[in-house]
């Protein structure tokens, strides 16, 4: 119990650890004096502005910016790839690749989990059986997790974007 | 060190084969769904035919066969406290979706890509290379989440219509082929392995995914900094199939900055919830 209290605390604190990570403001905001929109402005991001990731809390990034650290909606934030330009080419390409008309594009050179090994491999009872066995009841899975201080919440749903616009990508 | 490297490889692992070792159950129940989803229904306003009401069982007998031959080849890792663990949160996300009833099974299996699978009927595996890279127990639940969609909207129904097109062409589309044709091709497998879906149809389990998370009470802006972790990263490695089979994560981000905007600035909700499990 006290390891698991120990890797728990080290685990809260990992990500603030890491964190303080070069970005890239993906358009202009403000930048606020905490993680609220009816915060204090205390200054103004441009798109393409450098700035370096603190933290997160919900929605909002923690930024140190032009010398100022203040909160701004992490949407508005991308992290920089470290090498952005040498990757940029062919993650494009193959992210807009689509095949014709179908819209329906084959993946070919899987790696790691090999579509060979897969198309070789024979359905096995006992390995399936051995993850069914990890199935919990849907009523055991919501007491622990309100026993962890979680509670299912009502939230409106978010507004479902027009068919093929892509959800609202470029 | 750790590495930043995260991800959410979603592969729609659709496999409906029949080679010689396939049972007849399942050969039947494919040819049977073939039969439904060709049959004289009416079609989609693109002109594919649409599937017939598949129920819950056939999903789950087809999910169980995928689910059995995915995890021959890479079983479950030998850590009943992480598999119970992904279990535990997935199972309480799917209850925030509109199947709670199906019955669910999660897993963490024995690969070190960045990867996770979806079957039909409820079957969910990250790879251990995926969880390994999670931080937190809202960032497990987007993931899961975003897995889920897949299954509760049916995607791999959608799939398998658009691989039908594909292998039977446009002959049977003008009825030209018979019933019989089918149950043949059917036996001779209709394969699909790691084949990505329409691209709407990952930007809609992003979009879905995080309300089911929202809705169990978790931070749902964790995904996102999955997400934006991935979008950074340049492990092309691991993440070539990613690349292949979705949308950049940028695009995505961008795709979900629409929808939320300033929409859930107060939501909040759990990044841990004090019971996460490591796996070294």
């Amino acid at each position: 119990m006290k390891r698991i209290r120990t890797m728990v605390v080290a685990l809260l604190a990992w990500p603030a650890a890491c964190l303080a990570e070069p970005a890239t403001m993906s358009k202009a905001d403000n930048l606020y004096d905490k993680p609220f929109a009816d915060a204090r402005v205390v200054g103004r991001l441009t798109a393409g502005q450098a700035v370096d990731i603190q933290k997160r809390e919900g929605a909002w990034y923690q930024l140190k910016a032009g010398g100022k650290l203040g909160w701004a909606r992490m949407l508005s934030v991308r992290r920089t790839a470290p090498a952005a330009a040498a990757s940029a080419g062919s993650v494009a390409q193959v992210a807009t690749g689509r095949a014709g008309t179908g819209r329906i594009v084959a993946t070919t050179g899987v790696r790691g989990l090999g579509e060979e090994v897969l198309q070789e491999a024979a359905f096995s009872e006992a390995a399936v059986a051995a993850a069914e066995r990890f199935r919990v009841d849907a009523a055991d899975a919501e007491r622990l997790a309100r026993a962890q201080g979680l509670a299912p919440r009502q939230i409106p749903p978010l507004p479902v974007p027009a068919a093929g616009a892509g959800g609202g990508a470029p | 060190m750790t590495r930043f490297l995260l991800a959410v490889v979603v592969v729609v692992l659709v496999t409906a084969c029949a080679g010689p070792g396939q049972s007849p159950q399942f050969g039947d129940l494919l040819g049977a769904e073939l039969g439904k989803a060709l049959g004289p229904a009416g079609t989609g306003g693109d002109g594919i035919p649409l599937a017939g009401t598949v129920s819950d069982a056939d999903e789950q007998a087809l999910g169980r066969e995928i689910a059995g031959r995915l995890l021959a080849a890479y079983p479950l890792v030998r850590n009943d406290a992480v598999q119970r663990y992904v279990n535990q949160v997935g199972r309480y996300v799917a209850a925030q979706g509109p199947r709670p009833g199906l019955n669910w099974t999660f897993g963490v299996i024995q690969n070190d890509d960045i990867n996770a699978f979806a079957a039909p009927g409820g079957y969910i595996f990250v790879t251990r290379g995926l969880y390994r890279m999670l931080g937190s127990e809202a960032e497990l639940a987007g993931v899961l989440g975003h897995e889920m969609v897949h299954i509760n909207e049916r995607h791999y129904v959608r799939l398998l219509q658009q691989q039908r097109i594909l292998a039977l062409g446009q002959e049977f589309l003008l009825g030209r082929v018979k019933n019989a044709t089918v149950q043949q091709l059917a036996g001779n497998g209709v394969e699909l392995y790691a084949r990505s879906l329409d691209k709407d149809a990952e930007f809609a389990c992003d979009r879905l995914g995080i309300q089911y998370a929202a809705r169990a009470g978790y931070d749902p802006f964790a995904y996102l900094a999955v997400l934006d972790r991935l979008g950074a990263d340049t492990h092309a490695d691991q993440l070539a199939l990613l690349y292949k089979t979705h949308p950049h994560p940028a695009a995505r981000l961008d795709a979900l900055e629409t929808l939320i905007g300033s929409r859930w600035d107060g939501l909040g909700g759990k990044v841990d919830a004090g019971r996460w499990v490591r796996l070294d």
